[in-house]
């Protein structure tokens, strides 16, 4: 798969995901304009994106969403339940085809019909009335080329014979500048500008409204129209306004249109019937430098001030500056009429120069002549292709801003004359892509778009202009960044604002952080070694002094390592944003289809963990949540007549306890009957009937984690899968997590899982046990005690003690591990007995004795030794032996 | 400084910026007889000007810079046809 394609799948997922939210939200509160525009601007963007590849199926759904969402936007529509619930089945589908895009390369033909009825149902949600197209946009304050190249008389006539002489024949620029009225207070000034505008021939400044007629004048208010001729091309005048590009317009002027004569209209003795006689000939045979010369001669005879003196002069200036033939037959004739080169010829010159300078500003925006126009347009292929051989050459990390800023520069002049407002918009969505992944890749792609291939006939140039857009429009949300998340389409608008503050956010591959995280990993183990050394040195080599001095150099290291330790965690912290925003749609989902009226209530969603964490969560707090909205909250009626809101209410909320993150899921719904449970578990064999009388109410509940349990009398499509609560515990115990349910009938349910804040690293406590050291993971063990012998009863064959008023089952480690020899207790004759609690239970180990705790990187086994059962894996620890590191909830269930 | 304002004359060199465009068209109200010397200027911003076009008074020496004094002699001649 190319990495277009892929990086357009990833952005798809964003995007939806981001589309989805902003629907909720907007649901809720249907007239905040501002996520409209979001959402507006996200789906153009996918449409945009989806153009670039051969998709259509695509492309059509995504345009008729986009149809749609835009009376919405321009309020012919309102948002209700209907159109939500269709325009989220719509992303839906179009979910499903990013997936077989994905899985496939394509859109399998089976879609296109029901493409075809979705987008027949969208349409149907149209509003009546509507016959216009919408494609492109105008923005209002752009300022356009005039009407009439009037202006250009006021020049006078030796500064249009030096631009004449400039042109080189061909046509020249022509510039409208009309800076806004607050550009003084931008820091701009537009004299400079012009002062500065390379290429610059004359120009006209003109106040817009005369001051004679103002009682009042703000001068600091700009009241000024500037107009001026180029002979640099409109890329480079616009690269020149590129802070200002809505102020300027740019066109094209034929060199004919500079010929204005002016004089006295007298007789000038037929020499004027002599030369247009010659030059008829001398251009009919292209023969453009004695015309020149003939002008010259018939100037040396006649007043200079006659107007046809003017004429002829602008003849032999073209006709020395190498102009075409067309052009100067123009001046001819209209040396023969008396009259100014008309329009009409002017436009064919102009048409006839195309292709050294493209038209004004508004004729590239008609949509045939879109991003494709570039095809036919050398200069600008040319252009481009330059910009494109650019991003591959090398650049020093201290230019690479510069060398950025210059391509888009350029780029975004000439595509605001070839492509119009879209392709400049797409371009600067790419452009601070670039910026925030410091790569040129996304923009190297976007202008090999851009650039004609073999076969290119681009069905929608604006689209395919606009379409690596999208790509960036992937804000990533990378922690530092949650805030852009929320804001969906306009997260490139906002990096290109603040430029400074997203180049610095860097996207790097996971495996990366992973591979530094083992380094650092080494290197704490390896630190560790230090303190054996330090001893060696006393008592091997009895050198006090150096064992303090490698004590005192450890103690520094170890505080680097520790330090580089919390910032690669820091590194791969992610919010729980990032597993929340999926709930919303959901609930709402659900609960629709469910009848029910529920309120979901997220809390402290900026609680961070370790990606790994918050990424295993997402699947199990979706079935807790499911399980809540079937099983837990009642329906409205039933709310009611119970005395409660109809709406029913579910929390989730994330916090830090320490090196925990605790996540409750509260329902205020009926909650879990320990009856109902009880008798359910029997019936299901999973209790006997002993348990079933003296179980209590509070350990009833939690058989609903118990493999093979499901209350659900029928099974719906949405909990009661078959895929029990017991699931969930397993998949969160993985991960270091432990689930708590609390329950009570008729007031609601609350799950509460805490989970690590990191994998990383692991608290063991090591153990010794027949000389060897074993370590157990801190957080199943609840304390150590010393039991003496006789305290130890054996109940038919098996240990116990009594601790705390409880009976504890005791093991011995040599059993529990297969080792030769029983714990050994110490001269007072205790046994050192490590409690644990598995599975809710308490029980304890007999060990010979217990050391310190310490932190490791937890490997699991590999290879062969994979199949070991009763271990969690093992670590390296600082003198080099290896650790072996138990699960005692393995170790347990063997026993 | 850039800006010099006298009882007759105000006198502009070498590089006049945007602030001292509010004091020039004060100057240039309350002095309706002044005149302006523009003699060793190099550059004015647009503001200046339309200071300047707005309030048009004789111009004792014309900058010498070709792009000033084109500015110059397109607004104080518009300001003359209107």
């Amino acid at each position: 798969m190319s990495p277009l394609l892929q990086q357009f799948i990833t952005d798809s997922h964003d995007i939806l995901e981001r589309m989805s939210q902003a629907l909720l939200a907007l649901e809720k509160n249907p007239g905040d304009e501002g996520v409209i525009d979001e959402l507006f601007r996200a789906v153009h963007t996918l449409k945009g994106n989806s153009g670039l590849f051969d998709i259509p199926t695509f492309t059509r759904v995504v345009h008729a969403a986009e149809d749609l969402l835009d009376k919405v936007r321009d309020k012919e529509l309102s948002i209700d339940n209907d159109l939500t619930d269709e325009l989220l089945e719509s992303m839906d589908f179009i979910q499903r085809m990013v997936d077989m895009v994905e899985a496939s390369g394509a859109i399998p033909d089976d879609f296109t019909d029901e493409a075809d009825a979705r987008i027949e149902r969208l349409r149907a949600l149209l509003p009546e009335s509507d016959g216009h197209d919408l494609v492109f946009e105008e923005p209002a304050d752009q300022v356009q080329p005039p009407d009439t190249l009037d202006w250009i008389a006021r020049i006078p006539e030796a500064e249009r014979l030096d631009a004449c002489l400039a042109s080189g024949g061909h046509a020249l620029s022509a510039i409208r500048y009309v800076p806004e009225p607050e550009c003084f207070f931008k820091g701009e000034d537009p004299l400079l500008l012009l002062r500065n505008l390379p290429g610059r021939q004359a120009f006209v400044i003109s106040p817009i409204e005369p001051y004679s007629a103002q009682a009042e004048i703000d001068v600091y208010r700009s009241n000024f129209e500037l107009q001026a001729l180029s002979t640099a091309s409109p890329a480079e005048i616009r690269d020149h306004f590129r802070y200002m590009p809505e102020q300027v317009a740019v066109y094209a002027v034929p060199p004919t249109a500079l010929a204005i004569a002016v004089g006295e209209d007298l007789s000038d003795d037929g020499l004027r019937d002599d030369f247009l006689a010659n030059a008829e000939t001398l251009l009919a045979k292209g023969d453009v430098a004695l015309l020149a010369v003939a002008a010259g001669a018939v100037l040396d005879l006649i007043s200079p001030d006659l107007k046809t003196a003017s004429m002829l002069r602008f003849i032999r200036q073209l006709a020395l500056a190498g102009a075409e033939v067309p052009v100067l037959s123009a001046l001819v004739k209209a040396l023969a009429t008396g009259e100014v080169p008309s329009l009409d010829i002017a436009d064919a010159a102009a048409e006839s120069l195309q292709d050294a300078v493209p038209p004004a500003a508004p004729a590239p925006r008609v949509k045939s002549a879109g991003a494709s126009g570039l095809g036919r347009n050398t200069l600008a292929v040319q252009i481009v292709t330059t910009q494109r051989q650019l991003l591959d050459l090398p650049v020093p990390p201290d230019q690479w801003d510069g060398r950025l800023l210059a391509i888009g520069n350029t780029l975004r002049s000439l595509l605001a004359v070839q492509g119009g407002s879209e392709a400049v918009g797409a371009l600067e969505a790419v452009l601070a892509n670039c910026a925030e992944e410091r790569s040129f890749l996304s923009l190297a792609f976007h202008l090999e778009a851009l650039l004609p291939s073999g076969d290119d006939d681009i069905e929608d140039p604006s689209d395919s202009g606009a379409l690596p857009a999208s790509v960036a429009v992937a804000a990533v949300p990378v922690r530092s960044d949650a805030a852009s998340a929320d804001t969906l389409g306009d997260a490139p608008k906002a990096a290109a604002e603040h430029g400074d503050k997203s180049a610095r956010v860097l996207k790097v591959p996971q495996e990366k952080v992973d591979r530094l995280m083992d380094l650092i990993g080494e290197m704490v183990v390896a630190k560790n070694a230090l303190p054996y050394l330090a001893t060696k040195a006393e008592e091997v080599y009895g050198s006090r002094d150096l064992a303090r001095e490698i004590k005192a150099q450890f103690a520094v290291i170890n505080r680097i390592a520790e330090d580089m330790q919390d910032g690669i965690m820091q590194v791969r912290m992610l919010p729980m944003s990032s597993v929340f925003q999926r709930f919303p749609r959901l609930v709402r989902d659900v609960a629709r289809q469910l009848g029910k009226r529920v309120r979901l209530v997220l809390e402290g969603e900026e609680a961070e963990a370790d990606k790994h964490i918050v990424e295993s969560l997402g699947d199990p707090l979706i079935h807790i949540l499911r399980n809540s909205l079937d099983h837990g909250l009642e329906t409205p009626e039933a709310r009611r007549a119970a005395g409660k809101p109809e709406e029913g209410r579910i929390t989730v909320r994330a916090s830090q306890e320490g090196d925990r993150v605790l996540i409750e899921i509260e329902d205020d719904g009926k909650g879990i009957d320990p009856a109902v449970i009880k008798r359910k578990a029997f019936e299901k064999g999973l209790i006997d009937e002993t348990r079933l009388e003296s179980i209590s109410d509070q350990e009833a509940i939690q058989l609903v984690f118990a493999p093979g349990f499901s209350t659900a009398e029928t099974v719906s499509n949405l909990s009661g899968r078959g895929v029990g609560m017991d699931v969930v515990k397993n998949s969160l115990e993985k991960i270091g997590g432990q689930v708590r349910l609390t329950s009570e009938k008729g007031r609601g349910t609350r799950i509460a899982l805490t989970l690590p804040l990191s994998v990383a690293v692991s608290n063991v406590l090591m153990v010794k046990m027949n000389g060897q050291r074993f370590g157990v993971p801190m957080d199943v063990v609840v304390e150590t005690v010393r039991v003496p012998r006789d305290e130890i009863h054996v109940i038919k064959g098996r240990r116990v003690s009594v601790l705390r008023g409880k009976i504890v089952p005791l093991f011995g480690a040599d059993e529990l591990l297969s080792l030769p020899e029983a714990p050994i207790a110490n001269a007072e004759g205790e046994y050192a007995v490590l409690v644990v609690r598995v599975d809710g239970a308490t029980v304890g180990m007999i060990v010979d004795g217990f050391a310190q705790t310490t932190d490791v990187i937890l490997k699991p086994l590999e290879g062969p030794l994979s199949g070991l059962a009763g271990f969690a894996g093992s670590a390296l620890l600082g003198d080099g032996s290896v650790l072996l590191v138990l699960d005692m909830k393995e170790l347990m269930n063997g026993a | 400084m850039a800006l010099k304002l006298s009882k007759s004359k105000a006198e502009l060199t070498g590089e006049v910026v945007v602030d001292d465009a509010e004091a020039l068209y004060q100057w240039l109200a309350a002095n309706p007889k002044g005149t302006v010397s523009l003699g060793k200027l190099t550059h004015m911003h647009t503001a200046v000007v339309q200071a300047l076009a707005a309030a048009p008074r004789p111009i004792t020496a014309m900058p010498a810079d070709p792009f000033l004094a084109e500015c110059l002699r397109q607004l104080t001649a518009q300001q003359q046809d209107n």
